[in-house]
């Protein structure tokens, strides 16, 4: 494809298709930044096999999303250049409720890639698990286990969040 | 199951997302970057595989500027001297600061082996009214060769699970705290870590500079992709000395936005300097127990500048 055309075609593709794989991808990376970054790679991979994608562009972008989250993960880098630093405790008002959705999806992002994938295609996505399955290349039998341990997970660090934001109130 | 949670899950995702756009330029920036890659990639078939090194640093080189191009041949004597100054510097005492502002911390020894007894002082931190609000010193063991497996995974600080004696001293609140503790801890510079780029030649050389009066060598470190919860390092530019080969600053950029600088300076151990390892407690200030120790985790974040 010719870059001019190529660039006309992704262009169509992003202004159709690109909000709602930029939410998966956040959610799967963490941020919307993070998640704009992921879905730019993905976007990468579908340029170079776009002539052999057989069937919808957004099915295979969506699906190497996942891959590359995954992969992400495989690959990490677990060095951190930076001093660990003590922050001046906020201010805690305990008039203001913390929102459960809120603290939901920050323990999401503290979930294993493969259980978030999960839980992001089953709950966000609302596909089945014979759908999820298929997107993430396994057996519905695992995607029942990493949904159930994924969501005993988020029910785990969602009581450690709690008792450790209740911690510094008192202090 | 329960459907609550998974409400609850749903609710949280689409309000995280709700507001979410696409950046304008999302689709140019992607076929710019796929079409760099393409060059590259023709660049290095031309070239052979060794060329693929030089030819990503011709193009790093062009990026910014006239600079001293690295040959290929010159590579593996970079890498041999970078990993030759670690090694002599593991005994060191290594500090860290903003540039221009004064030595503060301090990790020792600056690259620890496995088994090591390592000391770290985190601060003096002073905030924006240039008052110094938190100290602390954490004391513990480098965890055995493979560390992969103590470091925490998907959360906010990220790095290694440590156990250890932990002091921390609240100027805010004139309370200070020595206890065991568990904690989380990153390093400011990892052996392990940097050996592992170096020797897989994860770095580009930008060219040479002057920092501090000495001559320097700039690289870029080749930061892979991170799908890891936020934040974390999306671009890492380290100097080191063109002499001794040790790091001498570090520009980072988070996938926050935020960037930071950072001054890296390596000291022999003297016992006046491995006793300013060790933070005050002011008299009058109010010892506490140690039933909370676990409770508050030092998050790995940039040092806030001191304004």
């Amino acid at each position: 494809m010719h870059y001019e055309e190529q660039r006309r075609a992704l262009e169509r593709f992003v202004s159709e298709r690109g909000e709602r794989l930029l939410r998966t991808a956040a959610l799967l990376a963490g941020s919307r930044d993070a998640g704009e970054d992921l879905l730019q790679s993905a976007l990468e991979r579908l340029l170079k096999n776009w002539k052999r994608i057989d069937g919808d562009p957004e099915s295979y972008v969506r699906r190497t999303l996942y891959n590359l989250a995954a992969d992400g993960w495989r690959h990490q880098r677990v060095r951190q250049r930076h001093a660990v630093l003590f922050q001046p405790s906020p201010p805690v008002d305990p008039a203001i409720a913390v929102d459960a959705r809120d603290a939901v999806v920050r323990v999401l992002v503290r979930l294993p890639p493969r259980q978030r994938a999960v839980l992001v295609l089953r709950y966000f996505e609302q596909l089945s698990e014979a759908e999820t399955a298929e997107v993430l290349g396994c057996s519905v039998g695992t995607v029942k286990s990493a949904t159930a341990r994924g969501l005993a997970r988020l029910r785990e660090l969602a009581a450690v969040a709690d008792r450790n934001e209740a911690a510094i109130a008192k202090e | 199951m329960s459907s609550d949670m998974e409400e609850l899950i749903r609710d949280g995702m689409l309000q995280f997302t709700d507001t979410m756009r696409v950046s304008p330029d999302l689709a140019a920036r992607t076929c710019n970057r796929y079409r760099q890659r393409r060059q590259v990639h023709r660049a290095s078939l031309a070239l052979g595989t060794t060329g693929a090194v030089a030819a990503a640093a011709g193009i790093a080189v062009a990026a910014h500027g006239p600079a001293t191009t690295a040959t290929t041949k010159a590579m593996p004597a970079l890498r041999a001297h970078l990993l030759a100054a670690i090694d002599s510097a593991r005994g060191d005492i290594l500090y860290t600061r903003p540039p221009g502002k004064p030595l503060s911390g301090g990790q020792y020894p600056a690259f620890p082996r496995p088994g090591q007894k390592v000391r770290v002082r985190i601060g003096p931190a002073v905030g924006s009214d240039g008052k110094i609000y938190k100290d602390g010193e954490y004391t513990f063991k480098m965890p055995a060769a493979n560390p992969a497996k103590n470091y925490t995974s998907n959360l906010d600080q990220g790095g290694l699970r440590l156990s250890g004696r932990a002091i921390a001293v609240d100027h805010q609140t004139h309370r200070w705290r020595d206890c065991h503790a568990k904690f989380i801890l990153g390093f400011t510079l990892d052996a392990a870590g940097i050996r592992s780029e170096i020797a897989n030649g994860q770095f580009t050389v930008i060219g040479r500079t002057k920092l501090r009066g000495q001559q320097a060598i700039e690289l870029r470190i080749n930061v892979p992709p991170n799908n890891e919860a936020p934040p974390h390092v999306t671009a890492d530019r380290l100097l080191v000395n063109a002499t001794t080969y040790l790091p001498m600053r570090d520009y980072v950029r988070m996938s926050n936005g935020q960037h930071s600088v950072t001054d890296y300076v390596f000291l022999r151990p003297t016992p006046k300097r491995l006793a300013n390892l060790h933070p005050t407690s002011p008299a009058g200030y109010t010892k506490m127990g140690c039933a909370h120790s676990a409770g508050q985790q030092p998050r790995t974040r940039h040092f806030p500048p001191a304004q």
